[in-house]
């Protein structure tokens, strides 16, 4: 077993001209130069941004003690709130949950990690041990490996073939020294905390293949789960696998069956749709479409009748397999050069920003929905605050003014309605800004109306002299409404205008808490393009 | 080439019947049209449906003896097609996740369910077993067959593609486990055509389609009695939902109503002991003897005239300015002053009503005996005011909630005697 990779004389530049695709590409991955950038500036910077969020966050708490407890926009920030803690204090958890990720991306350090990502019946297992045993036909070391939970790699057999669901868990094979295939459970069949692992697995890949069976080639909803590791620039090549059909015939009362490639037009018809719908999907996902490499299609089981013969794999389409995985090697070291950066960026892009992102945007959606409705309801509660006032105070004013008619004390009849609106303002501001903690600003001045106007002697002259026949209430009255409709205007503008500010504030505080999410996607954004850009 | 028969169903824009039903429950669009579906009693429909490239159209094509829709090795039906043979419409549904946008799903789903009569629900034996997408589309198919009696049959094709009966037989009864109790048909189409063809009758047999075909000749047979069932069954669905928002709808407008007699009585009432409270308070004032004094001049006339007719108008003057207070401040109790800010226009402002009930001209004894005193004058005064209280903003504000639950009400109604219980419409 100490033999290294396919024979060196593979390399020889005399040799090169005659040599197949398949030998090309064993000999330009088994060349790979695997050199890694001085990452540490990148890895701080992404440390600084975590702790910069933090602080940040700490620092934008929104602040709702103006309204009540019980009242949808307080309870709305506290929630809000809340989800902040709960994000925060989640993210060591987080972090330590990246560490088998981590363990594997280490372990597979020396090698060019292709992921051969797929739906369970897309020919993964049957192209993956193709593969190995071309390699080991070419004298390459090949080693099957499966992964435990902890991101340690473990030996296993070859992989199982099969029309029904039977990978269930991350395997992968070392193809001489410097070729890794990662063979995922289909992305999209994981859930919960299995499919994150699966995703953090699918980190160490430096490019994707994606195996489409014939059957139902290019299903591209399937890209969906595959938009993670495309954001990270990473080659796409799909693969329509199982490129074959029977055709079968009765001959002497029995059926006989014959495997065929299928036909160059049929396949050429396939990979131009794939392509076309591949590209339409890359795009939709806002990716760069560039990334996309030609499909190719290929029959595992016609390239290995006749002993995987040069002409069989020919027809199969593996050297067409072979010449598009060569051209995928470049970009694919490209992308490894910076991956123990990219696999942390992706931690804080989409498990710390994407988990706040998450929680946020519609909390503080709703919350400045509720906003706006408060606000908007403001006008319409002021002046029911008024109707009330005055329907409460205006049917007194009859009786108060003739308790005080005998004594002609207008002074009283005020001291007397001046009680009465604060008792009648009292409940219907408890009626209509019930959301609201109204400081002592928001009570309403004192009833102070002007006392030029009293009751009014009627004076009748008897026998030279003046006397009184009786008195009116007349102007005194119509002064009092006056008072009492300008009193409860002033009081409901100044009640509606502190709730007006009530508002404002936490509007303010859920700008700043927006601001600080979004600050923080962009100074990610740009240490990301600072990473991808070229040195 | 694609037969001269085929054509694109319109989308079915619901009729103006139909606006009534709508109009009160707006989600039953699709039972609207699939009741007039029901209701012009075409030939039955039997539609394919499953993922693009799994041999629907083939199979289509071969249940029909003719190559009535294309076929090729890739994705093919983007939009529904139809093909009418043999006293039955054939429907090619798009296949599912064909395109990026999912404009394929949505004409193939509408299909599914506005049209068919029997569902062939198409997986390739090749592709092993269902996904998740297929399982889900599997499921609401039951659903809804349990429920409106629509039958699906589950078809797996291609079985040609198969390495040999081991392998279709494991790939058979894995998809057997995931869809328990529904029988499974598999065919492989290019067998039949092949076996037709060349006259071998192995292939036929293999083929699976002779199967199949007396499995939908029976459920075809079963569309009639489930055409009825399912036209009965909307109906009855619609009809008792109708039913309940009519009920709810009722009792808001009754509560309304109501409320609105509440507070007319209460102001009647109210109004009417006030008058006659006035009326008591006005008795002492009007009652005094001799000529009414008030309407003696000042001049020109003896001293004692003068100042008893003083005293007189100023007796008047005082009642006259109490019992219009207790009238405002009755008044504003009901709201019939409306909103304070309001007052500063001449519309609806309280002073604006009580001098266009009560005039400007200054009052003598009699007016005031005929006003408050008499049972025609307090009756005009009652008339008058609850005229105001009428035209009060609160009021008009009950009445146009009134107005609104009635034409809710209304609607129901209509709606109720668009879809009569067991008639066609």
């Amino acid at each position: 077993m100490d033999r290294g990779g396919p024979s060196p004389a593979l390399n020889e530049p005399s040799t090169r001209a005659a040599l197949s695709e398949e030998q090309l590409f064993m000999a330009e991955a088994e060349a790979a130069a695997l050199a890694s950038d001085d990452l540490s500036p990148a890895l701080a910077r992404l440390d600084g941004w975590l702790s910069g969020l933090g602080t940040g966050l700490a620092s934008a708490r929104i602040d709702a003690a103006a309204l009540r407890e019980d009242s949808e926009i307080a309870r709305r920030v506290a929630a809000t709130n809340a989800a902040v803690d709960a994000c925060v204090s989640d993210w060591p958890r987080q972090r330590d949950a990246l560490r088998p990720a981590e363990a594997l991306a280490r372990s597979l350090d020396q090698a060019v990690v292709l992921l051969v990502f797929g739906k369970f019946n897309a020919g993964k297992s049957s192209l993956c041990n193709l593969m190995a045993d071309r390699f080991a036909a070419h004298g390459a070391e090949v080693a099957f490996f499966q992964l435990d939970a902890d991101g340690r790699l473990e030996p296993c057999a070859r992989f199982t073939e099969g029309a029904t669901e039977t990978t269930s868990r991350i395997q992968g094979i070392r193809l001489g020294q410097r070729l890794v295939l990662l063979d995922t459970p289909g992305l999209h069949s994981a859930t919960g905390e299995h499919a994150a692992l699966t995703r953090r697995f699918a980190d160490c890949a430096d490019a994707v293949l994606w195996l489409t069976s014939s059957s139902t080639p290019g299903q591209v909803q399937e890209l969906d789960e595959l938009a993670g590791e495309l954001r990270r620039g990473k080659p796409l090549l799909p693969v329509i696998t199982r490129s074959d059909r029977y055709e079968e015939d009765e001959i002497d009362g029995a059926l006989v069956k014959l495997m065929r490639n299928k036909p160059t037009a049929d396949r050429c018809g396939q990979e131009a749709d794939v392509a076309e719908r591949a590209r339409d999907k890359l795009a939709a996902l806002g990716l760069d479409v560039t990334q996309l490499r030609l499909p190719v299609s290929v029959s595992v089981h016609m390239a290995r009748v006749e002993g995987a013969s040069p002409a069989a794999m020919a027809a199969a389409g593996m050297d067409r397999l072979y010449s598009a995985l060569r051209s995928l090697v470049s970009p694919a070291l490209a992308y490894r050069r910076r991956k123990p950066a990219e696999v942390r960026l992706r931690h804080l892009d989409e498990t710390v920003l994407g988990g706040l992102q998450a929680l946020l945007r519609p909390a503080l959606e709703q919350l400045n929905a509720a906003l706006d409705d408060a606000t908007g309801q403001l006008a319409l509660r002021g002046a029911q605050v008024q109707e009330d006032v005055w329907r409460a105070v205006v049917p007194l004013l009859p009786d108060l003014l003739d308790a005080q008619a005998r004594e002609r004390d207008a002074d009283g009849v005020r001291r007397n309605v001046s009680r009465a609106l604060q008792s009648a303002w009292g409940e219907a501001r408890d009626a209509h800004f019930r959301d609201y903690r109204l400081g002592c600003d928001a009570q309403p001045a004192p009833f102070e109306p002007a006392t030029d106007i009293g009751f009014e002697e009627i004076m009748i002259e008897v026998d030279d002299s003046l006397q009184s026949a009786g008195v009116d209430a007349t102007r005194l009255h119509a002064a009092l409404e006056r008072e009492i409709r300008d009193w409860a205007a002033v009081a409901a503008d100044h009640a509606r205008e502190e709730c007006a500010e009530s508002l404002r504030e936490v509007m303010a505080g859920a700008a700043r808490l927006d601001a600080v999410l979004r600050a923080h996607e962009a100074s990610l954004r740009e240490i990301r393009s600072d990473l991808r850009a070229p040195a | 080439m694609p037969d001269a028969s085929l054509r694109q169903p319109a989308t079915p824009a619901l009729p103006a019947r139909w606006r009534d039903v709508l109009c009160v429950l707006p989600h039953r669009d699709g039972d609207l049209a699939r009741l007039d579906e029901l209701a012009a009693a075409d030939a039955p429909v039997v539609t394919v449906i499953g993922k693009y490239n799994h041999g629907k159209s083939r199979l289509l094509n071969e249940l029909m003896r003719r190559d009535a829709f294309a076929v090729a090795d890739r994705r093919q039906t983007i939009q529904l097609a139809e093909c009418r043979h043999g006293g039955v419409r054939w429907l090619d549904a798009p296949g599912l996740d064909a395109d990026v946008a999912g404009e394929d799903d949505r004409h193939a789903l509408r299909a599914v369910w506005l049209s068919s009569d029997i569902r062939l629900f198409v997986h390739a034996a090749r592709e092993g077993e269902l996904d998740a997408a297929e399982r889900a589309l599997i499921e609401t198919l039951h659903a809804d067959s349990q429920r409106t009696g629509r039958e699906t049959l589950i078809v797996v094709t291609q079985a040609d593609q198969m390495e040999d009966d081991d392998a279709l037989g494991r790939v058979v009864s894995a998809i057997a486990d995931q869809v328990p109790g529904a029988g499974l048909h598999v065919v492989s189409s290019t067998r039949h055509r092949r076996g037709l063809e060349d006259g071998k009758t192995l292939l036929v047999q293999r083929s699976g389609i002779p199967e199949l075909e007396r499995a939908l000749a029976d459920a075809l047979a079963r569309v009639p009695a489930a055409r009825a069932h399912e036209t009965s069954l909307l109906r009855g669905e619609m009809r008792a939902e109708l039913g309940s928002v009519r009920r709810a709808e009722a009792e808001t407008l009754a509560s309304l109503r109501q409320q609105q007699e509440a507070q007319r009585r209460a102001f009647d009432d109210g109004l009417e002991t006030l008058l006659a409270a006035i009326g008591q308070d006005m008795e002492e004032v009007v009652a005094l003897p001799g000529p009414d004094l008030a309407l003696v001049a000042d001049t020109g006339r003896e001293r004692y005239a003068t100042t008893a007719a003083k005293l007189e108008r100023a007796r008047i003057q005082v009642a006259y300015s109490r019992a219009c207070i207790r009238l405002d401040g009755f008044l504003a109790g009901h709201g019939v002053s409306s909103l304070p800010q309001e007052q500063q226009t001449a519309a609806g402002s309280l002073n604006t009503v009580m001098v266009a009930v009560m005039g400007v001209s200054v009052k003598f004894r009699a007016d005031l005996r005929r006003m408050f005193c008499e049972a025609p004058g307090r009756a005009r005064l009652q008339a008058a005011f609850a005229h105001y209280f009428e035209l009060s903003r609160s009021q008009a504000a009950l009445r146009d909630r009134i107005t609104e639950a009635a034409a809710v009400l209304d609607a129901t109604d209509r709606a109720l005697a668009a879809l009569p219980p067991d008639a066609a419409p």
